[in-house]
């Protein structure tokens, strides 16, 4: 990632945040909320796996967020954070963090939205866990607090020297759909096309401005998040209007200051590998196999034809979760055999390693990775 | 007569209110309920279905189609219910399992088989096995859906259906879906189904309805 070719093949993955619980044995809430113990769970888990870099999916743990807290369950099956205004966060022992409203809470209809302050209805829990999730409406890089990077900083200042550490920002598109909610956020689309493009745009600004500010702290590369813009729910037209200028604006802002940007989008996404690259992209993330999705690597390889690197694409269900030792050496064989046609390939998960996937599994992948490539 | 095939275009648009207008009509004019349902809603959605599953159009065209759909439906449902209808309606338990709360699969799944005219009862999201179990009881369900985001809340669809052998109810087909789920560990765990998408699923249900409960 740092612009010279690597002497092997790089492997590295997203894991789920309940993976690196479920393997580091920390207390999910201590997870959610402390920058330090977050950033060490991160370099264990590089260690443990022998990756070749770190992707910090965060910049931080929320400044100030156990003010809100009225009331903590450490030792429930699903540790709670209650909060003050009647909502809860729930941080479960081997998945994510998911928040619960309080019975008042409701979102605005589309034309209710400020569009100078997308979030001026929204409870102040919302805004906090919405900070969590790297959802906060800055707009300039230097707008930022120092305490929004307690994470990132403190990996790049252990092992940045060492190993290529990535920052990540929501898709516009994706803080669009948190705002709205998914199904509301969907038909708005339709319903209002002009007024959800001023909105994207507007969080585009947001995205932009995170990236930028990490770049400018040391990350190596930004990941675009990006779930919701594969044919499992938007339609090539639809991609083109609603994702393509917007993540092609961002993916420009992080090419002008000198890194690598790349895009994370699940499911099937064979349709749209063109769309994906005229975003401007240096990279792409995940090209789910079937029949997660319908990427076949040695196709898609072709079709992209060196315009872009990529980042993927071992099944994370069937193969990293579920498959034992002959599939995993099937598939990483047959995988990294395409990726010998290209430059710019790094072997991971497709999508995000599955909580209960089990370490072996993942040490093997590495083991096979570094046994066939550094031949 | 109504113009159905108007309606039903309206309803691929999404037009609610159009939909709900003519919903309206349809009855101010002495058409029979049933046949509005059929020949004004369910037809148009199957279109809607269709069109899904050849990728003509995506989710979000479906949401305002269901969104549609619903308008009618809310005028209709009153006099089905007069109508006893419902009760000889083939019933659909859907939830998401215990500990996955991600629903928008699940709820477009609900939204196909409401459209197909299956009652959907919607149990809603993070639901244990005894819940599906009550309401497929309480509703005399011949099918229960569950759905599935997560790699770690997939093996408890395996408790559910464990949990329907051992209550003795064999007769409820249980379908399953979402992102990680495969054919092959809906075989696994002993599911009578699986459906790759909400059309699938909704063709799944029509396939394997136990008969004696339609």
């Amino acid at each position: 990632m740092n612009g010279q070719r690597p002497k092997r093949t790089p492997v590295m993955c997203q894991l789920a945040n309940g993976h690196t619980i479920i393997n580091t044995g920390v207390h999910p809430i201590d997870y959610f909320t402390d920058n330090d113990l977050w950033a060490d769970c991160l370099i264990r888990m590089r260690e443990l796996y022998d990756f070749d870099g770190i992707l910090c999916h965060k910049p931080g743990r929320v400044h100030g967020i156990m003010d809100q807290v009225e009331r903590t369950d450490y030792d429930a099956d699903i540790p709670t954070l209650f909060m003050d205004d009647g909502s809860r966060i729930e941080c479960t022992r081997d998945d994510d963090v998911y928040y619960k409203p309080s019975a008042e809470f409701v979102r605005p209809a589309l034309d209710e939205l400020d569009l100078d302050n997308l979030l001026s209805w929204a409870p102040k829990s919302f805004i906090a866990f919405q900070a969590s999730k790297a959802t906060l409406p800055i707009s300039d890089p230097d707008g930022f607090e120092e305490h929004v990077f307690g994470t990132l900083d403190r990996v790049i200042d252990r092992v940045g020297d060492d190993y290529s550490v990535h920052g990540e920002v929501r898709a516009p598109f994706d803080h669009f759909l948190n705002i709205l909610g998914m199904e509301e956020g969907l038909m708005a689309l339709l319903d209002d096309p002009e007024r959800s493009l001023k909105i994207i745009d507007r969080t585009t600004d947001w995205s932009i401005a995170l990236a930028v500010a990490q770049i400018r702290r040391g990350a190596e590369a930004i990941k675009i998040s990006s779930p919701f813009a594969g044919s499992g729910f938007l339609s090539p037209d639809m991609y083109e209007e609603f994702i393509l200028p917007f993540e092609g604006r961002l993916a420009k802002a992080v090419l002008e200051e000198g890194k690598p940007i790349y895009t994370h989008t699940c499911g099937a996404i064979g349709d749209r590998l063109d769309l994906l690259c005229r975003t401007g992209v240096s990279g792409i993330e995940c090209l789910d196999p079937p029949p997660l999705g319908d990427i076949d690597i040695n196709e898609a390889i072709q079709s992209l034809n060196g315009r872009i690197f990529i980042k993927g694409n071992v099944d994370p269900v069937n193969t990293l979760l579920r498959g034992d030792a002959a599939k995993i050496k099937e598939d990483v064989t047959y995988i990294l055999g395409a990726a010998e046609k290209m430059d710019g390939f790094i072997l991971s998960s497709a999508c995000s390693v599955a909580p209960p996937a089990p370490p072996d599994n993942m040490k093997y992948m590495v083991e096979l990775c570094r046994e066939i490539t550094d031949q | 007569m109504p113009d159905y095939a108007l309606m039903n275009q309206f309803l691929y648009e999404g037009k609610a209110p159009k939909v709900e207008e003519m919903t309206r009509e349809a009855l101010a004019e002495g058409s029979d309920v049933e046949e509005v349902l059929q020949e004004g809603l369910i037809a148009g959605m199957s279109v809607v279905g269709e069109d899904f599953k050849r990728n003509r159009i995506y989710v979000p065209q479906v949401l305002i189609a269901a969104r549609a759909m619903k308008a009618g439906m809310a005028v209709l449902k009153p006099l089905l219910m007069k109508q006893g209808a419902e009760t000889s309606t083939a019933t659909i338990v859907m939830g998401t399992v215990k500990g996955d709360l991600h629903d928008i699969g699940k709820n477009l799944v609900c939204m196909m088989g409401e459209g197909a005219g299956f009652k959907m009862v919607d149990l809603g999201v993070d639901q244990s096995a005894e819940s599906f179990l009550q309401a497929a009881r309480e509703h005399g369900a011949g099918i229960v859906g569950m759905s599935a985001l997560l790699t770690t809340t997939m093996p408890y669809m395996k408790v559910v259906i464990d949990a329907f052998r051992e209550a003795g109810m064999d007769h409820v087909k249980i379908c399953v879906g979402g992102a990680p789920v495969s054919e092959m560990f809906a075989d696994e765990i002993g599911a009578d189904g699986y459906g790759v998408d909400a059309t699938d699923a909704v063709d799944l249900f029509k396939s394997i309805y136990p008969k004696d409960s339609q």
